[in-house]
């Protein structure tokens, strides 16, 4: 920890607000602007997808047509022109992934930057041993442009590659799961997705294999007025283990930007998938102006008996985050849990929560959420615990504390718990409040800094939620949360 | 996404908006509704309140479970029974004796005041809204309308543009300033007959002023859909006690809105037994510095009842206190509802909101749904809720079967101590063991069948 805390008290020091704001400059192939039957046809196309594939896209889009923009959330925002952006950007040097060597050096340029090496033979030939290596999707606009690792993990039977490959070399798996846990017409959001979703990854992991490393996936905006729709498809056979991981950034534009992605996670039998997200898109400026609409759908099934999904994730980026990282606890003893640190600044607004549904016997699940809020950002935690009649000791914890950093900031809760089993425990607590002047004073006193003793405190608030994170990601993590409360001090 | 500056950009879609209102269910509840204004005819600021709420009423129906409050209770059972406003000549049902140490109490039967099973207290303005509309209209009409104007910022307040469509009579209790009052009121209300009535309670306790009341809603058939207004001045204090006991064919819906002053304190406490479908719904405002607003509530239902308690805490100023502890035992069939939210606004500043839902579910055909919100725009502030959802605990049980003790009686004993962290919060004596005995009826008919 002291470690950890001497490195953030720097980086606070040294960093520039948003590191990750430049923006490459690489010749793009784009689909002609605005939203229509067409467009999904030239996606399709250009991704030489199957005839099913094709009518699934215009089934969610003439659906998509018909469905009410979603108005619940707390969030203020100015309504969607969906005719006003690309839904198809993609470097021009890249036809599809390919082996390393090929890929443009602009992008591994940028993925270096970003601090994503992309090239497998300088992870290998560093001190660290390949098992703590970590494989890497990346996603740039709307293609994948490299994957990493993909020899290796073959050896071990696990398919990690873009949902592109995986519809051509894949093509029963992806019929058989894509939808099944996010239907077309869940959302508005998702329907959109699932109309022109663009790449994104796939991982299956056969059964009774612990995947040798950490997977992730890398998503960069970076074209201007695209719309990044990305789908991820997660399954894991019975008695597999898999940790994902992925991480997202954009250039610094005054152009709002929409992010609509779907998640979808299959557990099987025994099954473990633990997926952790570090959300740092842009953020808009001081003023509110630009920044990424960050509309998620992620949603996995515990199919089988004794299942764990666990979903962690650090939010620090997006003006407007929405999105509710759920389970749906089918098999019987299956486990859900969600572990989230929200951090709202500026002008930004999150609206995210989970949603647990018990369904199987003796399910469990647990929630920690800590939301951040400073300067004039809003942000909320929405949740849902639903205990079906059949549920029998089901179980459940929430623990949602805010945290308030400034007057002008706000906190909220807004948790729904729906018990339909008696012999089910459902349990929820909510704090909101703000740092202590004690604590304060106690940093203050042995010489801590104003804003170094908030982002101690606040990372000793968010502790229980970063611990959570794949060891290479806490130390970032970390950082992430002492830059983003830059500035609300003072 | 940015705006458009393109000349080949297309008009954005437009998205058919699905309308969350009814307003095809106005005819159902202003059924008769010419035959109530030529029998009851009011005079012109009272007939404007009317008018306001009878055209709102038509323009949004009545609330349907599409509006996120309404989201778990549907009043379509009300509707089905369809029933009418009737004002009746002078009834006179059986009413139960007052209660232990009650001196005097005000009787509504059908939302009617009825002087002739009414003891007037002395020290104090109360009487029949109607009379005080027809002698003394200056004072009461801030009061009756400007409290509405305050709530009427939610979309779903139809009901209680319902209750002033209908607005015809109720009780007044006005405490003059600096007067307390040693005695309790007993307030009775009766429902009689398979008729729908729409009472309006205002209640104000000025500066510096005291009271403590006690309220019964009995009866067997109808509709109650009621709204009480209480404004608690500076410095003063407000006790209510209140028992729902209906009969499981009648309903029950109320809107109770609270103003309170600096220094204020009030004490609400509901316990809900009856209806068959029943709301409580409460808007609390904290206007001055210091107040300090408990609203407490147990609801022990069963076989088909469906109870919903919904609240909302205005933290608008400094330094206020807000305490809310609901507990419930849902058996058989049973449906609760709890929606509490504490809203607090930038400027109150070191509020300490509390908020506690305890249900234990005796059957698995029980259902609670759970919705405590907090929206907090203050960084100096102590908000915290807690929701539980359960059975009763094995410990303690087998503890008591060990030494002896029936399993139905140690039941009981496990349930009368889970309630009992609300209902010891009743200071008033009398009614404390009034609603002790309610329960110790219910606790031994639930176990029975």
């Amino acid at each position: 920890m002291s470690n950890a805390t001497a490195e953030t008290i720097e980086t606070v020091k040294s960093l520039d607000k948003y590191e990750a704001g430049f923006e490459t400059d690489i010749e793009m192939e784009m689909a002609p602007k605005g939203l229509n039957e067409d467009i999904i046809r030239f996606i399709s196309a250009k991704k030489e997808e199957p005839e099913w594939l094709l009518e699934w896209r215009l089934k969610a889009y003439r659906h998509w047509l018909k469905m009410p923009e979603p108005h619940w959330g707390k969030i203020n925002m100015k309504p969607l022109n969906y005719q006003d952006a690309y839904y198809y950007a993609a470097p021009k040097s890249s036809n599809g992934p390919k082996s390393l060597d090929e890929v443009d050096p602009k992008l591994l340029e940028t993925y270096e930057k970003l601090g994503i090496p992309l090239r497998e033979q300088e992870i290998l030939a560093g001190v660290q041993g390949t098992e703590n290596a970590v494989a890497v999707d990346a996603v740039f606009d709307s293609v994948s442009v490299a994957t990493t690792f993909r020899e290796k993990l073959k050896e071990a039977g696990v398919i990690f590659c873009s949902i592109s490959e995986a519809v051509r070399d894949y093509p029963q798996l992806v019929q058989k799961y894509l939808g099944s846990v996010v239907p077309f017409h869940d959302n508005k959001h998702a329907c959109l997705n699932s109309a022109v979703f663009t790449d994104g990854s796939f991982v299956y992991i056969p059964e009774g294999v612990h995947c040798p490393m950490e997977l992730s996936t890398y998503f960069r905006i970076n074209a201007i007025n695209t719309g990044q729709f990305e789908r991820t498809l997660i399954i894991a056979d019975k008695g597999a283990y898999v940790s994902y991981l992925e991480g997202c950034t954009a250039p610094m534009r005054d152009e709002n930007q929409l992010h609509a992605a779907v998640v979808e996670l299959i557990a099987h039998e025994e099954a473990e998938i633990k997926y952790s997200t570090v959300q740092n898109w842009y953020p808009g400026d001081e003023e509110g102006k630009g920044g990424i609409y960050n509309f998620v759908t992620k949603r996995g099934i515990c199919e089988g008996r004794n299942s764990k999904i666990s979903w962690t994730q650090v939010e620090t980026g997006s003006a407007i985050t929405w999105k509710y990282p759920s389970c749906i606890l089918k098999g019987d003893n299956s486990v859900g849990e969600f572990y989230s640190v929200a951090i709202t600044n500026g002008y930004q607004q999150a609206d995210t929560g989970t949603k647990m549904i018990h369904i199987g016997e003796n399910t469990r699940s647990r929630i920690i959420s800590k939301g951040i809020s400073a300067g004039h950002a809003d942000n909320t935690y929405r949740g849902l615990v639903k205990i079906q009649p059949g549920a029998k000791n089901a179980r459940n914890f929430t623990q949602c504390d805010s945290l308030l950093i400034g007057d002008l900031c706000g906190a909220h809760t807004v948790p729904y718990i729906e018990g339909k089993n008696s012999t089910a425990h459902i349990e929820h607590e909510a704090t909101t409040s703000k740092i202590s002047e004690d604590q304060m004073f106690y940093c203050r006193q042995r010489g801590i800094g104003e804003e170094e003793a908030v982002a101690l405190i606040v990372n000793g608030f968010a502790r229980e939620v970063l611990q959570k994170l794949p060891m290479e990601f806490a130390v970032e993590a970390q950082k992430l949360v002492a830059i983003s409360l830059e500035g609300s001090v003072g | 996404m940015a705006q458009a500056d393109r000349k080949d950009n297309v008009e954005p879609f437009v998205f058919p908006v699905k309308s969350p209102y009814k307003p095809e269910n106005a005819d159902i509840v202003l059924n008769g509704y010419a035959d109530f204004l030529t029998q009851d005819p009011a005079s012109s600021w009272v007939e404007t309140l009317r008018q306001q709420g009878k055209a709102r009423v038509e323009e949004f129906g009545i609330p349907s479970p599409k509006l996120e409050r309404w989201k778990y209770t549907n009043l379509f059972p009300i509707e089905k029974e369809r029933f009418k406003v009737q004002l009746p000549a002078i009834l006179n049902p059986s009413i139960p004796d007052k209660l232990d140490g009650i001196e005097s109490r005000l009787t509504i039967v059908n939302g009617i005041f009825q002087p002739q099973l009414s003891d007037m207290p002395e020290g104090l303005y109360c009487g029949s809204l109607k009379s005080f509309i027809e002698s003394n209209d200056d004072w009461l009409r801030p009061y009756l309308e400007s409290q509405d104007e305050r709530v009427r910022q939610f979309d779903d307040q139809m009901l209680m543009d319902l209750n002033a469509a209908y607005m015809s009579d109720g009780i007044v209790i006005h405490v003059p300033k600096n007067v307390h009052i040693e005695n309790t009121i007993e307030i009775l209300s009766v429902l009689a007959g398979p008729v729908s009535s729409h009472p309006a309670i205002l209640i104000v306790v000025e500066d510096g002023a005291s009271l403590t009341l006690c309220e019964r809603v009995i009866g067997d058939f109808g509709w109650q859909n009621r709204v009480n207004r209480v404004h608690v001045g500076s410095n003063a204090r407000l006790n209510i006690f209140r028992t729902q006991t209906l009969s499981d064919k009648a309903y029950f819906t109320e809107n109770t809105v609270v103003v309170q002053g600096r220094d204020s304190y009030l004490q609400m406490l509901t316990m809900t037994t009856g209806a068959a479908l029943s709301r409580n719904q409460y808007h609390a405002f904290l206007k001055g510095e210091n107040g300090e607003c408990h609203i407490d509530g147990t609801y022990t239902i069963t076989d088909k009842q469906h109870h919903d308690t919904t609240i909302l805490i205005e933290h608008m100023e400094p330094h206020c206190y807000s305490n809310q502890t609901h507990k419930g035992l849902l058996a058989k069939n049973a449906r609760g509802v709890f929606q509490g939210k504490i809203h607090v606004h930038q400027k109150a500043q070191k509020t300490d909101g509390y908020q506690l839902n305890n249900t234990i579910l005796l059957s698995d055909t029980a259902e609670m749904d759970t919705k405590p919100e907090l929206e907090i725009y203050a960084d100096d502030v102590k908000c915290s809720h807690g929701a539980t959802t359960g059975q009763l605990d094995d410990g303690p049980l087998f503890y008591m079967r060990s030494r002896g003790i029936p399993e139905s009686v140690a039941r009981k004993i496990m349930m009368q101590s889970f309630l009992g962290e609300v209902v010891d919060k009743i200071v008033d004596e009398n009614m404390k063991s009034y609603c002790e005995q309610i329960l110790d009826t219910w606790l031994d008919n639930v176990d029975k069948s």
